[in-house]
């Protein structure tokens, strides 16, 4: 994911994150494909960058930034914490199943 | 004893990068002066403008999800209370003189991120837990690791280095620390803490946040700041240059009672928490 200027966003890149008003309103929603209106709308807001997480095709990159840790990669991760304690088991099957993915900025 | 003169030295030498927090410091007087009201406190917060709308943003954060906008220090003190505000002026002080720090070897926003994570993670297990003072716990997850900041910040090479033996050899970036200067940052920590007479759970938090049943006083308060640590590097939650999720003890885990079960619940909190807190925090 980059952060990209308006001017180098074009149409069908994806929103990888929520975009707010300073006062905390929902403009656009994270994963939205950015559409003309949408580039109008940001200049006119003011916006001078956005994050973005692809530029060709949203939906294959989407699939890839979703794709749960693999074992191996968590097993390096916990590599320091005892593999027997139930919480360390219970974490890794919360982080495996790819539910606390997030699109860290 | 050339432990605790190395740790003068180092502090001596990089106190300058993170300021004591002096409103924090001047409401905790007021606090103990029997002849404070309301108003004072009040009135002590909104002379530094930039404190008191953090607070208020805060205020008006998914950590607290009061019913409409919370929009004046009055509000806030009466909402939130007053110890408990106190605490988190403690805290968006220290972040904000953090957040002015600059280096070319780390990252200040992932290191926010990470002290905000784990914030916000011991905020959620300790009001999981009943705890009544949970702002408290909240300070004490923000600032367990300014020790490791002030390693950065004083030595970036060294600290570059050892980053790079954690990454490539998996030895845990704290044990590389101690062997390289011979003190912990969580013993430099602990020492500002200390020097700058902040409260002692706060002190012992930060020197057994790795070791928590070794506190003598706040086992507890530091267990859960220890927890907190691991699940903010397990989602993870920015980072500290540590590239592996720590150990978790077992006799401070099952301290705190949490069943197994439960884990996935409090992350979800702490998630939603987070995300809340991040856009208004840093």
């Amino acid at each position: 994911m980059n952060q990209l200027r308006v001017n180098d966003i074009t149409v069908g890149m994806v929103c990888a994150a929520d975009i707010l008003n300073k006062n905390g309103q929902l403009l656009i929603p994270a994963n939205t494909s950015i559409e003309e209106k949408h580039l109008r709308l940001l200049k006119a807001w003011g916006f001078t960058e956005l994050p973005i997480i692809s530029s060709s095709e949203p939906a294959a990159n989407q699939s890839t930034t979703a794709t749960p840790p693999s074992t191996e990669s968590l097993e390096c991760r916990f590599r320091h914490n005892t593999p027997s304690l139930l919480a360390v088991i219970e974490m890794k099957k919360i982080l495996g199943s790819g539910k606390f993915l997030r699109g860290e900025m | 004893m050339s432990n605790s003169l190395a740790v003068q030295t180092l502090l001596d030498e990089t106190q300058y990068l993170v300021s004591p927090p002096k409103v924090y410091m001047k409401l905790k007087a007021a606090l103990e002066d029997p002849s404070t009201d309301f108003g004072d406190l009040a009135q002590l917060i909104s002379t530094d403008v930039s404190i008191a709308a953090r607070l208020l943003k805060v205020a008006n954060s998914a950590m607290f999800n009061f019913p409409g906008q919370v929009s004046s220090i009055d509000r806030a003190l009466s909402l939130i209370g007053t110890q408990q505000t106190v605490d988190l002026i403690l805290a968006t002080e220290v972040l904000k003189s953090i957040s002015g720090i600059k280096s070319d070897i780390f990252s200040v926003e992932e290191f926010s991120k990470h002290s905000l994570g784990c914030a916000i993670s011991a905020r959620v297990l300790a009001q999981y837990k009943g705890e009544h003072d949970i702002e408290a716990h909240f300070v004490n997850g923000l600032l367990h690791d300014t020790g490791r900041l002030l390693l950065f910040v004083k030595y970036p090479d060294a600290q570059k280095a050892l980053l790079e033996t954690n990454k490539n050899e998996s030895a845990p970036l704290r044990a590389l620390e101690t062997q390289q200067y011979g003190i912990s940052h969580e013993e430099i920590g602990a020492a500002l803490f200390r020097s700058w007479g902040l409260p002692e759970a706060l002190v012992e938090c930060t020197a057994y946040h790795h070791t928590p049943m070794s506190s003598e006083h706040h086992s507890f308060s530091a267990a859960i700041v220890h927890v907190a640590d691991w699940i903010t590097h397990a989602i993870p939650m920015g980072g500290n240059g540590e590239n592996f999720v720590p150990a978790l003890d077992e006799s401070a885990w099952l301290s705190l009672g949490i069943p197994e079960s439960s884990l996935e619940m409090i992350m979800t909190e702490i998630n939603k928490q987070y995300n809340s807190a991040l856009s208004l925090l840093l």
